[in-house]
């Protein structure tokens, strides 16, 4: 694997923030760190980029250790949420900023600037100002001058969540498209599991300092192994055992060898079929119209369920159901 | 574009240690400085006060106050004249702040004009001008022929109330713009009348706004020198005291003793002002500005008080710029120059004397403190806290103590052939007596410098200099330019500390003004203090000047994304 992170920590003032990280990044892989706000995902981005020592752990680059090296010297490209660009530099010096740093000649910053706002398609901003661009226009700026260092390793720290939720789709596809292309390994920090389903080839779910589960987007989501995963990765119907073994007995049949309150049964919204029968135990307690689906709540043993179905479905509150889950469709996770 | 580290065409910069002995430094010579020229004159006075003549240790310093004839009486007068004005200045503050921020009062420009004034001229110019108004033989008692006598209490008092109401509008308006419009939105639909919004979230929400304008303005007032000289006349306070035991009686101990006396207010003062900045008033620096409805009522009266309460600070500093062209106050009041041509020996020397001081001060203490405030904000929490502690500590000094101290540490003994009489003495007194306010003002500008454009710099591969020149600079600019005038204009006008530093080959404008004025010489003060007042004033313009264009250049380019 091209970058290695071994057993990172770190503590702030006795609360540890970060427990025991340990992944790695492939030659073009792109990494989404995925968890809620103040689960370490921020914390470890900037241990990454050596904007903050680890208290213990290793972290290398190929053949090179990096842990002690200081975050100027390990050529890495950084865009951050918001105010990433100089105010006071227009945008092809705010992109040839780094080049310049290292010494590169006018004419090959010039050449570079040209280049990354082809790629980024701006062509024509090279002498504006900053505040003269749309949020969605600084991000990628941000991002170019990010690139014209030839980063070995692109972080992404939330670039897309201070922008506008349009911008923010559309902006999103650009990076997807561009890294694919230029095939720079990449490590996005994101609270957002959209983002991180749609762009990410391995998404680090983190919760409270730790890994909770390393997997694909489809693994992630189909394959959750924590009830933490199951419910922050999608919605989730999350079964206690023994309420299963009252009501669903045929789901059990999968369920590997474990005590009751070690693990419950995870089921997606959509696998749960709704049949209107006047005899049976599920009742329809409140329906939301999300346009290409519905969204029903459904209370059956003493349970409350979510439920997807298509918009055509004609339920109203207060019908009975019977539910049906889909086989192979339930998970067990670690509660 | 996918290489493996290029530190081939980079050329990467190395040498972390550098960087870090470099953010070492910028701790270091400021704090250095602190220490030398703060912390060991206070010591000083601090173990004076202890000592005896004959340089014994002795306690009767202390028990002297008791059975001094003087010095009780003084306390207490103090005290008196203190609180009393503490109590009209908060009142008048808060009507004040109110016609500002919760008024549509017309003129609000001119309000905050006049509240400008006092800051342009050195305090004892507030007495001068009341003398020239209610003197014995002032413009009233030449109009009216009433028998006005304006030294004692009364004189001291609105001498005072002029000195301090800027200071307490400033602080209550702080207080009040950081409450959120919402607020008296959700008020005024729940039907609660303008009163009750008043009690029940105006006051409130300023609560440690008022209490803090308070303490401010009882410490300024019972130790200010300037107008107790002027007006005071026979009623004695302790800071009055203190200049007769030092400069009269050159009874150093005793001036050393009372100044302690002094600093217990002020230090209270500080340790309160901490307190309540931990209970912060409800709020923030992000909330809806108020917009207030039309209510004539409410505006026609607010304007016509905000006017009474401002009055006598236009009126005072006006009369002094006038009786400075007229030819003999108050009896013939023809125009002349005449008072310009100055009987004093060396003539306009000390406004010279005055401006390089200034200027000294304003360059080297501006550098000091960006220094300062850079370095505290790189390091680790638990260093950086004693060390704004440490930097904000000079506030709780009364400036006659900064002086006193000065003369006990620097007259004598190892630096004094260096700094005594000097034009460096006085630079160092007054930049350190004004330390707290320019290092608050910077660190508040280096706040508003994202962390995140100066991390961007280190990925970049930016060492610390790239970071300050890149980041820093430019959005600390507007901070750096307040801090540079800041420290001029309190330079220029300031009387208190450096009253005891001149020597007969070194004297400042604001000493002239005193001497020409206790010498008779009233007119010719009165010009002397106009020529302050306008080199202030001047310095002012050129501050509001820049910092424009520094902003416009700025935030011309600022980023509208979050």
């Amino acid at each position: 694997m091209y970058f290695r992170i071994a057993d990172v920590s770190k503590s702030f003032g006795g609360h540890k923030v970060l427990d025991g990280i340990s992944f790695a990044v492939g030659e073009s892989d792109f990494v989404c760190l995925l968890g809620p706000s103040g689960c370490g995902k921020t914390t470890l981005l900037r241990i990454i980029a050596g904007l903050l020592t680890a208290d213990s752990g290793t972290l290398s680059l190929g053949e090179n250790d990096l842990t002690h090296m200081p975050a100027r010297a390990r050529g890495f490209g950084i865009v951050f949420q918001s105010y990433s660009l100089f105010p006071n530099m227009t945008v092809a010096q705010n992109i040839g900023y780094g080049m310049k740093i290292r010494g590169a000649s006018t004419h090959e910053i010039d050449a570079r600037c040209t280049a990354l706002l082809q790629l980024i398609q701006l062509p024509d901003v090279a002498a504006k100002y900053p505040a003269q661009l749309s949020g969605g226009q600084q991000q990628r700026v941000a991002l170019a001058r990010a690139l014209a260092v030839d980063p070995a390793l692109l972080l992404l720290d939330e670039p897309l969540s201070a922008l506008d939720a349009r911008v923010r789709v559309q902006m999103r596809s650009e990076i997807h498209k561009l890294q694919r292309q230029l095939k720079i390994p990449t490590i996005m920090v994101t609270h957002d599991q959209e983002e991180a389903l749609t762009l990410a080839d391995t998404i680090i779910c983190m919760s409270h300092g730790r890994i909770e589960q390393i997997g694909s987007p489809r693994d992630l989501y189909l394959q959750p192994r924590t009830r933490f995963v199951a419910q922050f990765v999608g919605a989730s119907n999350l079964l206690p055992t023994a309420w299963v073994r009252t009501h669903v007995p045929a789901m059990l049949a999968d369920r590997p060898d474990a005590p009751d309150d070690a693990l419950e049964a995870c089921v997606r919204p959509e696998d749960i079929q709704l049949t209107a029968s006047p005899d049976g135990e599920g009742r329809i307690v409140d329906i939301s119209f999300l346009g290409g689906h519905v969204r029903l709540g459904v209370s059956w043993g003493g349970h409350h369920f979510t439920v997807e179905q298509h918009r055509s479905c004609a339920f109203e509150s207060g019908d009975a159901v019977t539910l049906g889950i889909t086989p192979g469709r339930c998970v067990w996770v670690s509660a | 574009m996918n290489t493996v580290i290029d530190n081939s065409m980079a050329g990467l910069p190395r040498g972390a240690a550098g960087d870090r002995l470099l953010a070492w430094a910028f701790v270091a010579v400021p704090l250095l400085g602190l220490l030398l020229f703060f912390g060991y004159p206070l010591v000083t006075i601090g173990v004076r006060s202890f000592l005896s003549a004959d340089h014994a240790f002795t306690l009767s310093n202390y028990t002297r106050l008791w059975t001094d004839p003087n010095v009780p009486r003084a306390a207490l007068h103090s005290v008196l004249m203190a609180g009393a004005t503490t109590v009209a200045v908060v009142l008048a503050g808060l009507t004040i702040a109110m016609a500002l921020h919760r008024s549509r009062v017309p003129g609000k420009q001119l309000i905050r004009g006049a509240l400008l004034l006092p800051m342009l001229a050195p305090s004892l110019m507030q007495g001068l001008g009341l003398i020239f108004l209610l003197g014995r033989n002032g413009l009233i008692h030449q109009w009216t022929g009433l028998n006005t006598d304006i030294y004692g209490f009364s004189g001291l008092l609105i001498a005072n109330f002029c000195y301090a109401l800027p200071q307490a509008v400033f602080i209550i308006s702080v207080a009040l713009a950081r409450t959120d419009r919402r607020y008296y939105d959700a008020a005024e639909t729940m039907g609660a009348s303008a009163w009750r919004q008043f009690v029940d979230i105006t006051l409130p929400q300023a609560k440690f706004g008022l209490l803090s304008a308070g303490f401010v303005v009882f410490t300024i007032t019972i130790t200010d020198f300037g107008n107790a000289i002027v007006v005071g006349g026979s009623y004695q306070v302790l800071a009055t005291e203190i200049y007769d035991q030092v400069s009269g009686q050159m009874d150093f101990g005793m001036g050393a003793t009372i100044g302690m006396i002094l600093l217990l207010p002020a230090i209270l003062s500080v340790c309160l002002e901490r307190v309540a900045s931990k209970h912060r008033d409800g709020g923030s620096e992000h909330a809806l500005p108020f917009e207030a409805a039309p209510d004539r009522l409410r505006d026609t009266g607010l304007s016509v008080i905000s006017a009474l309460l401002l009055l006598p600070l236009v009126a005072t500093i006006a009369t002094v710029v006038y009786a400075s062209f007229v030819k003999l106050w108050p009896y013939r009041l023809g125009l002349t120059l005449a008072h310009y041509h100055t009987d004093l020996p060396d003539g306009y020397g000390p406004v010279v004397t005055s401006l390089k001081v200034s200027i000294i001060v304003a360059v080297f203490g501006t550098l000091l403190l960006f220094m300062l405030a850079l370095g505290v904000r790189r390091l680790p929490s638990a260093l950086a806290r004693p060390l704004y502690v440490a930097a904000t500590l000079p506030a709780a000094v009364p400036g006659m103590i900064v002086g006193i101290a000065y003369v006990m540490a620097f007259n004598s003994g190892p630096l004094s052939q260096w700094l005594y009489g000097s034009i460096a003495i006085v630079a160092l007194c007054n930049f350190y007596h004004f330390h707290t306010q320019g290092f608050l003002t910077m660190s508040t500008g280096l706040r508003s410098v994202p962390g995140a454009l100066e991390d961007a710099v280190s990925c970049l591969g930016g060492r610390v200099l790239h970071s300050v020149r890149d980041v820093v600079l430019p959005f600390a600019a507007p901070a750096i330019v307040s801090v540079f005038f800041l420290l001029f204009m309190q330079s220029m006008v300031t009387l208190s500390a450096v009253i005891f530093l001149i020597t007969p080959d070194l004297s400042l404008a604001s000493v002239s003004v005193m001497q020409l004025n206790e010498n008779g010489f009233v007119s010719q003060a009165a010009a002397y203090s106009t020529c302050i007042v306008v080199v202030v004033a001047a310095a002012l313009a050129l501050m509001r000047l820049v910092a424009t264009r520094v902003s416009i250049h700025l935030q011309g380019r600022q980023q509208h994304v979050a």
